[in-house]
């Protein structure tokens, strides 16, 4: 009987010996082409937040794209097919990255109307009175003013970058000296960043505690998605603007850009002017295959206080885009209807 | 098969419980004469790792920087117990197979342990020249990975801890030093070593794990407190049904001036999570080179202990 522990350990150390790693770590995928595709496929179909709402038929993709992988296709070869299946997602959010290529879905914006031209924007109001324009961390701002009506313009061009409390804290004391009718908050053709910038900016224009929206994390293949998070929005201490606000955007205003959106649309002095968004409402996951490229696509969903999910834009209170005839003579059409509803509350 | 590497274990593990019945009064009250002895000890680990966490990635990834690793330990010994505490660490730099050809840069690792356990005497093999002591061991375990090139889903963790069985065979010998070693000349006519190997097998505790969506609910744009948020709600109770951990260690003890010792070990650690969250799966082995410093003025526990035992 006193054998059987000696026994029992030796059996143990030739286990340690002879498997240690494999006993505990699989084997790695084959790293072939059919491996690299059939991983991504059933990762998307697992994970991606959006399939049910855009109604893809993911098997189909499948059929489609499956014949298209061979032995010994080159890396260029595979590349595009893996970056043809994730572009059937028509998302902004997805993106295959090897060592040699990006894929990117282009079309939300592309197809549009740009409403936008950075030129336009600096030379005819940000530069219209010099001494008025001021660049504050990541805020160019102004003061505008039309036939008496005094607009305090931000333009915010990423929220990549950073905007400290007492960034925008200056900005809103300057319109508030100035005597400012209202505000307007340009974030066209700003492609988002770090949602930690949306509620540092949208605090010091609430005027009490708001649901901004809410968001859902998914939780496992299907249309399964975990418990609502619900994201609030509060008045700064001080320094806070909440007389009329235009938010111009455009359709490459984009993930944080449209939760920011979502935040100021739930203010009833907020009129949102120009195009919809591009979405991007989802937060994207990054992961690796068995090549080692990387990817990402959305995993969460955000909905609007009421249920909206505006994934595939937030659609503006005012629509209007960028007229070409106006804009040859020094005027954005977007701006100058912003400045109207300042001036007019319509 | 793989699966039931744990039931496998456990079963061999069964006869070592029994033995605990048998443990021998007589020798206990005799060696109980001597208090234990106190070591504090500090080792230098070279520690190679694999590491497979499959919430961002399908591959394995290893030791690709320099493997350097440290280890702080106390030792509690007496003639019939052994224990210890001790924490060790490693920051490395890790990588894949695959990444040479896809010029992929290697992510950061992070590997904190602390552990304790405490054996005693329960069986004598070979005419009692082995000690087989038979106890328990405690684990906390830390390990994070953040992969810069996977954006949100950079960081990953798995934390645990755990308690089961450990086992120890102890060897204490002894080498005659009455002539001179080549050039070597020992004030000692003998010198006493102890080979030992421990064994610690989890049984239960508790793991966390990152979401099934891999990333952090970044809704409210915070990190912080989403993460912990995560780490607290995604706590799950971790047996051989989902966890299966192994922590193996081959010691070699040989004696210095005043009663100190130099340690030189060969550490083994395999562990494997596949319950409600991604699995993750990890071996770790090192070569340890410390000094073990003795903190109390007491005779040598040990050295009775192998007199005692013939």
């Amino acid at each position: 009987m006193k054998k059987l522990p000696v026994v029992s350990c030796w059996l143990l150390v030739l286990l340690l010996i002879g498997g240690c790693k494999k006993v505990f770590i699989d084997e790695d995928m084959a790293n072939n082409p059919r491996e690299n595709f059939d991983y991504l496929w059933n990762d998307i179909k697992n994970r991606y937040s959006f399939l049910e709402y855009k109604g893809l038929n993911w098997d189909e993709v499948y059929d489609s794209l499956s014949p298209k992988i061979k032995d010994g296709m080159s890396s260029i070869e595979l590349f595009n097919v893996l970056a043809t299946m994730m572009n059937t997602l028509r998302d902004g959010h997805v993106n295959l990255t090897s060592w040699f290529n990006v894929s990117n879905y282009f079309p939300i914006f592309l197809g549009s109307p740009q409403n936008y031209d950075s030129r336009l924007v600096l030379e005819h109001y940000l530069l219209r009175v010099p001494s008025r324009y001021y660049v504050t961390g990541g805020l160019q701002h102004t003061v505008i003013d039309t036939l008496g009506v005094r607009v305090g313009y931000i333009r915010y061009s990423s929220f990549l970058n950073t905007v400290h409390d007492y960034d925008i804290s200056f900005v809103i004391d300057r319109f508030l000296a100035d005597s400012c009718d209202g505000v307007i908050i340009d974030v066209r053709n700003n492609g988002g960043g770090d949602v930690g910038n949306v509620f540092p900016l949208a605090n010091h224009f609430a005027d009490s505690a708001r649901l901004a929206y809410y968001s859902e994390i998914k939780t496992g293949p299907g249309n399964n998605f975990g418990d609502r998070e619900d994201v609030y929005f509060h008045p700064a201490s001080s320094s806070v603007f909440t007389g009329r606000i235009a938010l111009l955007t455009n359709r490459n205003s984009y993930s944080a850009t449209s939760l920011f959106t979502l935040a100021m649309k739930s203010l009833p002095y907020v009129k949102m002017i120009g195009d919809s968004t591009g979405g991007g409402l989802g937060a994207p996951t990054y992961a690796e295959l068995p090549n080692g490229w990387t990817y990402r696509f959305s995993v969460t969903h955000t909905l609007s206080p009421k249920g909206d999910n505006w994934e595939n834009g937030i659609p503006a209170d005012i629509l209007i885009d960028l007229d070409p005839v106006a804009e040859l003579n020094g005027y954005d059409s977007i701006i100058e209807r912003a400045i109207e509803f300042v001036a007019t509350g319509n | 098969m793989l699966k039931k590497i744990p039931v496998i274990v456990f079963m061999l593990l069964l006869p070592a419980f029994k033995i605990h019945a048998q443990l021998s009064s007589a020798e206990m009250g005799e060696t109980n004469k001597l208090k234990p002895n106190h070591y504090l000890s500090a080792a230098l680990a070279f520690t190679w790792i694999h590491y497979k966490d499959e919430t961002n990635s399908p591959l394995t990834y290893n030791t690709s920087g320099y493997p350097i690793g440290m280890e702080i330990s106390y030792d509690n010994r007496s003639a019939n117990h052994s224990g210890y505490s001790k924490i060790f660490f490693s920051s490395q730099s890790l990588n894949t197979e695959v990444a040479p050809t896809n010029a992929n840069p290697s992510e950061d690792f992070l590997t904190v342990q602390f552990s304790t356990s405490r054996v005693w005497n329960t069986a004598g093999i070979w005419q009692n020249r082995i000690r087989y002591r038979l106890g328990y061991s405690g684990n906390f375990d830390y390990n994070h990975q953040i992969n810069y090139r996977l954006g949100n889903a950079a960081y990953t963790y798995a934390i645990f801890f755990n308690g089961g069985v450990a086992n120890r065979f102890e060897f204490p010998f002894t080498i005659k030093t009455e002539k001179n070693w080549w050039i070597v000349k020992f004030k000692q006519p003998a010198q006493h070593f102890n080979l030992s190997w421990q064994l610690n097998v989890p049984l239960a505790g508790a793991i966390t794990r990152p979401n099934y969506a891999g990333i952090r609910h970044f809704a409210n744009g915070d990190f912080s407190s989403n993460l912990s948020r995560e780490m607290s709600d995604h706590l799950e109770f971790a047996s051989l049904h989902n966890f299966f951990m192994l922590h193996s260690q081959v010691e070699l003890w040989a004696p210095l001036g005043n009663n100190n010792k130099l340690k030189i070990a060969y550490q083994w650690d395999g562990s494997r999570y596949y319950g409600n969250y991604t699995p993750v799966q990890a071996t770790m082995w090192s070569i340890q080179v410390g000094l073990m410093f003795k903190i109390d003025g007491r005779a040598d526990a040990e050295h009775f202990t192998k007199q005692s035992g013939k």
